[in-house]
């Protein structure tokens, strides 16, 4: 009980997945609520605690220890009340001797299951990621409101509900085993590709929330491909596609706040750290047989993170890769982006063409993609009218302020 | 100098909705309000409270035991300050933290029973 100095950054938000998932385990998945409660507590008690008597040597196994000693108590009593001293008390399954120690590595296993549980197929899409976030990810009702533009009583109210379909389930904690396990292991891939999608968009709302979703997102894919169930290709080629779309958060906004396209980026400001992880990631990705939407996204975001400059970049390696997209997923906002990739590989008449394909496609009326592209096309073989014209419609369509900067100044001829 | 209890109690779940990173935040303040009150010589110690407990009670002439349920009003926990007057301490009271995450505090002078038996 020495150390002075407070904890290090997102101590409390790392620590409570890993607690949450440990007592789980303990207490079983229906006492789900139990683990979050004996949570709180203890991060409650080293708030009043550790300013005083100074943070512990190891403050990850005093919140261990205090947590599972609160829902010791509680489950204790709650047996006493129902008049079976014996009952949960002697089913809460004691922690294994030397749990201090043993809590120090890494739980990757409970926190799999925990994720698992989270993502149960039981639940909707949307209350997978709501209690993805809450429970695996220690993110507050409020965060995850502002996140997702909707109100903290919706929040709320999706994980109370989320919780007892579980329990009415009997959704269990553990790995699912066999055939079972890639169908489960896609939901729960499928969830943090969403989380991030949300907090790698750009623009509107709290930015901050939402640079925290993204980086959750890669720790959390990070901590899947460290567990033996996890070192699978397309996980590999997720946090490779995670890691190069987030090497360019810094760059991809100008000092007025424009959302600028890859090509206008200072690829100088490119987080090369994050590059050269997601090239390992890309390589580890390509033994095996699959290859998923994730190998081809991350194939995509590879050519434009080692192009050295725009004119570098291989526009119809990236043409081929949509072309495969196409193939699988064939929603008109893929078609849209191969058309810019046709249109920078093969020029912007090629590109309007393949536009037009597109001109009456119902998903891509409401959104400035289509005319932001038309325009870029049109600039590009010198109808700036048109061109003009175009932007300001983007502009009149887009739905974020970053974005909506870019294209007015467009719109305006500014460069 | 006489001797205060700072007792903080929480009514509703606040603290549970608070995300981990902003549970964190609240942390350093709470390190922030200890270094200030130490650093003025006015901090005598604190704890949190475990829940729960035992509620003891006469009954029919007997005393029994619980059965203890929580009011409204938890106590979570409490500091031991030292100031020179229910004013300054209640200022210092301010400053704490629980009263950012939804707590409210109560602060009330320790007697000192020296002083009262004329010691």
């Amino acid at each position: 009980m020495t150390r002075a100095d407070p904890v290090a950054e997102h101590f409390f938000r790392r620590e409570s997945g890993r607690l949450v998932a440990a007592l789980t385990r303990a207490l079983g998945p229906d006492r789900l609520d139990l683990a979050e409660t004996a949570v709180q507590e203890a991060f409650l008690r080293a708030l009043r605690v550790w300013p005083l008597r100074g943070v512990p040597d190891r403050p990850d196994a005093w919140l261990y220890r205090t947590a599972r000693n609160f829902a010791l108590d509680v489950a204790r009593r709650e047996a006493r009340f129902r008049d079976r001293e014996d009952g949960i008390a002697a089913e809460l399954v004691p922690p294994p001797a030397g749990d201090d120690t043993r809590f120090a590595g890494e739980l990757v296993d409970d926190r799999l299951r925990l994720m698992f549980l989270c993502c149960h197929p039981a639940l909707s899409r949307p209350s997978r990621v709501t209690l993805t976030l809450k429970v695996a990810a220690g993110f507050g009702t409020a965060e995850i409101a502002r996140a997702f533009r909707t109100t903290e009583s919706t929040v709320a109210q999706r994980i109370v509900r989320a919780k007892r379909t579980l329990r009415e389930r009997g959704a269990p904690f553990e790995l699912p085993a066999g055939a079972e396990l890639a169908g489960r292991m896609d939901a729960v891939l499928d969830v943090l590709y969403l989380v991030f999608s949300e907090g790698y968009r750009p623009g509107s709302g709290d930015e901050d929330a939402r640079r925290d979703l993204a980086a959750e997102a890669v720790r959390l894919v990070q901590l899947i491909r460290r567990h033996p169930a996890g070192r699978l290709p397309h996980v590999e080629a997720l946090l490779a596609l995670m890691l190069f779309q987030s090497s360019r958060l810094a760059a991809r906004t100008d000092a007025d706040g424009a959302l600028l396209p890859i090509e206008e980026q200072d690829r100088a400001r490119w987080d090369r750290r994050a590059i050269d992880e997601a090239v390992r990631a890309l390589a580890r990705s390509a033994r095996g047989g699959r290859l998923s939407e994730y190998h081809l996204l991350a194939g995509i975001s590879a050519c434009h993170a080692l192009a050295p400059d725009p004119a570098a970049t291989d526009w119809e390696r990236i043409v081929g890769l949509y072309d495969e997209l196409v193939a699988r997923n064939g929603g008109d906002l893929v078609r849209l982006n191969r058309a810019v990739a046709v249109g920078r590989a093969r020029g912007p008449a090629a590109a309007l063409a393949v536009l037009g394909e597109l001109a009456e496609s119902p998903a891509l009326q409401t959104c400035h993609y289509l005319p932001a592209a038309r325009a870029d096309a049109l600039h590009r073989l010198g109808r700036d009218e048109e061109a003009r014209a175009e932007w300001e419609r983007a502009a009149r369509l887009a739905s974020n302020g970053a974005e909506r900067i870019y294209l007015e100044r467009r719109a305006r001829g500014d460069k | 100098m006489p001797r205060y209890m700072v007792l903080m109690h929480e009514s509703d779940d606040a603290w549970a909705k608070l995300s981990a990173e902003e549970k964190q935040r609240m942390m350093e303040k709470y390190f922030a309000w200890a270094e200030e009150l130490r650093r003025g010589d006015h901090l005598r110690g604190g704890d949190p409270l475990v829940r729960g407990g035992r509620l003891l009670r006469v009954a029919g002439g007997e005393v029994v035991d619980g059965p203890f349920t929580e009011t409204k009003e938890v106590l979570t926990g409490y500091f031991m300050l030292e100031a020179g007057d229910l004013d300054e301490a209640a200022a210092l009271a301010r400053g704490c933290p629980a009263l950012i995450h939804g707590e409210s505090v109560v602060v009330r002078e320790i007697a000192e029973l020296s002083e009262d038996a004329g010691g």
